[in-house]
């Protein structure tokens, strides 16, 4: 039985994963609730206490309260799904349409993706533009990606020939680029994490295949050339291949969006993830073994959880809670 | 016990409307008047009601807003809206029809 309306108020906010005012709402309703019951309780003759552990008691387990509460208010409209899978959807029609070569068509697609970014940030953060966001994530992540390629570059110099193959100060430079733009890409997943780590994961969903994409690009610089045909198959099959695999992902967001059930919606994307990946590698057939494509997988659902880390910790509940509370013993 | 329960769940929305429709309550408010309403037969636990209650208002069914109860109390009041009204007036006919029905079977014949 739980005896303490504060804790189990507590318990209430730490897993409903919604926006702050939402919760603060709730709470507050819920707060009113066990008063009033405390009040009739106190008036038949039981002592506050007593009746406020009966009142608590009364209104039912935090965990069914919560995720019945997170289910009505994380539900979202089909428009929502849809301009949520929108990025996803655009991506695969790139591909499908063999444009992605295309500076301009690639331009254009990034500029988009970050204005709705920018405008969602500063507008409340509506949820269906985290999935534009993650798109934005990649521009530090693939400059990270070369920055990094180039002081690997120096240090297998350093290695092989005991000399660095470029300027000093480019690798400076680099090493405080690596830096700035892994702080850039923590802090914006940290920010979308804070109220719902899932929504986090939701924005990071196309990286891990991109990642696998353009390490098997990195593996096949010749693609363009003869490669395609020495490995059996066009250009064309394998953008056919990576526009099914973004058209998963939109399918799966708008899932995502349309089910309110959390355990749900985390399945949708620790499957999703993964699977991709597989595919991808089952048709690319890029030469790396299945044991390390079972690696970058798991790496996947790594990345994918990853912003888990950002969840509210035991402290920050009881500081949310407490600024919610505490409550009011005015019986 | 169980079978009330399911009976329950499936009314949910018919028993927090009708009664929202008579005027505006608050969630205790409304587990009480459920209560007294059905002599003790009916009662609102599990997080039930609130979840109910919320999910009525995303579906513009009722009005969440907060105001002073009698006792000076903020509480956050629940109002029917016209959707509501309409999908109440459907659900109560539908109530009536099904109810007849199972009369109807579950009766027993007069030979």
């Amino acid at each position: 039985m739980r005896s303490n309306p504060n804790r189990f108020l507590e318990s209430v906010t730490s897993e409903l994963y919604l926006e702050p005012l939402q919760e603060t709402e709730i709470i507050s309703e819920l707060q009113a609730h066990i008063e009033d019951r405390a009040q009739d309780l106190v008036d038949k003759g039981l002592s506050v206490d007593a009746a406020l552990t009966q009142a608590t008691y009364e209104l039912g387990k935090s965990d069914a309260i919560a995720k019945g509460l997170y289910e009505v208010h994380s539900r979202r409209s089909w428009r929502h799904a849809f301009l949520g899978s929108l990025p996803h959807i655009l991506l695969s029609l790139m591909f499908a349409l063999h444009v992605w070569t295309e500076p301009v068509i690639v331009a254009v697609m990034l500029s988009v993706a970050l204005i709705i970014s920018v405008l969602g940030w500063r507008a409340g953060r509506p949820t269906w533009t985290f999935p534009w966001l993650g798109y934005c994530i990649l521009i530090p992540l693939i400059s990270w990606g070369l920055a990094m390629s180039a002081v690997g570059y120096g240090a297998w110099g350093v290695l092989t020939r005991g000399s660095l193959p470029l300027d000093i100060p480019i690798y400076i430079v680099s090493l405080a680029y690596i830096a700035l733009s892994m702080w850039v890409v923590i802090r914006i997943v940290s920010r979308v994490a804070r109220n719902d780590w899932l929504m986090a994961s939701l924005t990071v969903l196309p990286i891990p295949f991109l990642a696998y994409w353009f390490l098997y690009f990195y593996n096949q610089q010749e693609l363009f050339n003869q490669s395609a045909n020495r490995i059996g198959l066009t250009l064309q099959e394998i953008d056919s291949t990576a526009a099914i695999i973004f058209l998963i992902m939109a399918i799966a967001t708008i899932l995502f969006f349309r089910v309110g059930r959390r355990t749900v919606r985390l399945a949708v994307l620790a499957i999703t993830t993964p699977s991709v990946v597989v595919l991808a590698w089952l048709v690319y057939k890029s030469g790396i073994g299945a044991l390390a494509v079972f690696a970058f997988a798991m790496i996947s659902i790594a990345i994918l959880l990853s912003p888990a880390l950002f969840d509210k910790t035991p402290g920050q509940i009881v500081r949310s809670a407490s600024e919610k509370l505490p409550f009011r013993r005015k019986i | 016990m169980l079978y009330r329960k399911e009976l329950l769940k499936g009314s949910t929305e018919t028993v927090l409307l009708s009664l929202v429709s008579r005027k505006p309550m608050y969630g205790y408010q409304l587990a009480k008047e459920i209560s007294y309403k059905s002599s003790g037969y009916l009662n609102f636990k599990e997080g039930t009601l609130y979840p109910a209650l919320h999910r009525l208002e995303k579906e513009s069914l009722v009005t969440g807003y907060w105001a002073r109860s009698g006792n000076g109390q903020n509480r956050r009041y629940y109002r029917i809206t016209n959707i509501g009204k309409k999908r109440l007036s459907s659900m109560i006919s539908e109530w009536n029809q099904f109810t007849q029905a199972i009369n109807l079977i579950a009766q027993p014949e007069n030979n």
